[in-house]
C-alpha cells in the first residue's frame, strides 16, 4: 500500500516515557525520530485522527546497510 | 499509475530527498513499505512504471528485487548487481576476475586457516570484515596473533552463520581519507573524499565529506568496476595507493545525504532520472 506524505499538525506519545512528541518538520510513515525527553529512537507507524502512532524503532540488524 | 515506486523499510533522509526530487520534477512518486507488501505473483497489482529498491534490510530488498523481476517490472538495481555488491567476498572475486585493482583478500572458516590467510596477505595488520555488513560496523583491524585468536573465538561462539565466514583484506595505509564515487550506469558523475583520522572513514562513522574531482583515472576505474559488478546506481569506495586507485567495495543502495552539498551534484534528482530512463529501456 502506498504511504502518504504527512502534514505535521499532529503529535504523538512516546511509548517509552509517555512524553508528548511533536515532529519538527514534514515526515513520512516509517521515518525515525527521537523522543525529546528520553531520547529513544521512535518510528512513525501511522496517523490516526490527527494523532501520530509511534513505536520504538527496530534495532539495527545484521543485514542493514547500504 | 505512479511513475516511480520507492520501496523502503525504515525511511532515511535519502528516501525523503528522493521523494522531494521526484516531486520537484513533477514525477508521480509513491513510498511503499516493503514490510507491508505480500509478494504474491498471482495477486500483486503493479501500479508503477519503475521501482527503486531502497530497503535498509538487504534480505528484504533482495526478495523484493527477485519478485519484481519475476513479474517483469523494471527495478533498480537489478538482482545480479545487488548480489554482486552486498557480499564483500563476491565483490572482491568479481573485481579480481575483471582485473580491477582491489586490496588483496582471502576467506577462511577456521582459526588455522585464518592464520594461513593472514600469512598469505603478508602478515599483520589485516582487516577482518563481515562479508555481509555496512556502515563500517564490526570491522576489525587485527594487529597481532592474540587479537586474531580472540576475534575468531568470539565470532565462533557468538556470531551468526554469516559471521563465521572470515573475510580478510590486506590493511591499506590511507592518506587519512578514501574516495566514494557515485556511479550512474557506468559513469562516475561525482565523488567525495571521506576524511578521518580513524582508519574507518565511513561518513556513517563520522568521516567528513569533501568534494573529490572526477579524474580520468577515477572515471575509468569506476567504469570497469561497473562492468564487473553490473551497471546500476553504485557507490564505489576506493583507496589511493602507489599502484593507483584500488576499489575497496561497492554499495548498491547508496546513501548520499552528506555528498550533495560538497559535490554540488543533485544526486537525488539524478537517481530519479536514471530510474525513469530504465523504465523507458534507455539505460
Amino acid at each position: 500500500m502506498a504511504m502518504e506524505h504527512l502534514e505535521i499538525l499532529v503529535r504523538g506519545t512516546c511509548p517509552v516515557c509517555a512524553a508528548s512528541v511533536v515532529p519538527a518538520a514534514c515526515l513520512e510513515e516509517a521515518e525515525l525520530l527521537p523522543c525529546p525527553e528520553c531520547r529513544s529512537v521512535l518510528v512513525v507507524d501511522r496517523v490516526e485522527a490527527s494523532r501520530l502512532v509511534l513505536s520504538e524503532a527496530p534495532q539495527i540488524e545484521e543485514d542493514w546497510g547500504e | 499509475m505512479t511513475a516511480l515506486a520507492i520501496f523502503h523499510s525504515t525511511v532515511r533522509l535519502e528516501e525523503k530527498l528522493l521523494c522531494e526530487a521526484a516531486r520537484a520534477k513533477g514525477v508521480p512518486v509513491a513510498l511503499r513499505d516493503i514490510r507491508t507488501e505480500v509478494l504474491d505473483p498471482a495477486g500483486f497489482v503493479r501500479d508503477f512504471d519503475v521501482a527503486l529498491e531502497r530497503s535498509v534490510s538487504t534480505v528484504k530488498g533482495d526478495y523484493l528485487i527477485a519478485f519484481l523481476e519475476s513479474i517483469g517490472a523494471p527495478v533498480v538495481n537489478a538482482s545480479a548487481v545487488a548480489r554482486a555488491c552486498e557480499d564483500k567476498f563476491q565483490t572482491s572475486l568479481l573485481l579480481h576476475r575483471a582485473g580491477v585493482l582491489t586490496p588483496r583478500f582471502a576467506l577462511a572458516f577456521t582459526l588455522d586457516e585464518a592464520r594461513e590467510a593472514v600469512a598469505r596477505l603478508g602478515g599483520f595488520p589485516v582487516v577482518l570484515k563481515p562479508p555481509l555488513g555496512s556502515w563500517g560496523r564490526l570491522l576489525a583491524k587485527v594487529n597481532d596473533e592474540d587479537a586474531l585468536e580472540a576475534l575468531i573465538e568470539h565470532k565462533d561462539v557468538l556470531g551468526t552463520p554469516p559471521q563465521k565466514a572470515f573475510y580478510f583484506q590486506e590493511f591499506v595505509r590511507k592518506p587519512g581519507r578514501d574516495i566514494r564515487a557515485f556511479v550512474f550506469g557506468r559513469e562516475a558523475r561525482c565523488a567525495i573524499y571521506r576524511e578521518s583520522a580513524h582508519w574507518i572513514t565511513n561518513t556513517a562513522r563520522g568521516g567528513a565529506a569533501r568534494n573529490c574531482p572526477v579524474t580520468p583515472e577515477l572515471r575509468d576505474v569506476c567504469e570497469r568496476t561497473a562492468a564487473a559488478v553490473g551497471e546500476g546506481l553504485l557507490a564505489v569506495d576506493l583507496f589511493e595507493t602507489p599502484d593507483g586507485l584500488s576499489v575497496n567495495e561497492v554499495n548498491h543502495t547508496m546513501e548520499f545525504r552528506n555528498s550533495e552539498g560538497p559535490t554540488g551534484y543533485p544526486i537525488a534528482g539524478a537517481v530519479v532520472d536514471y530510474c525513469l530512463s530504465r523504465a523507458k529501456g534507455e539505460a
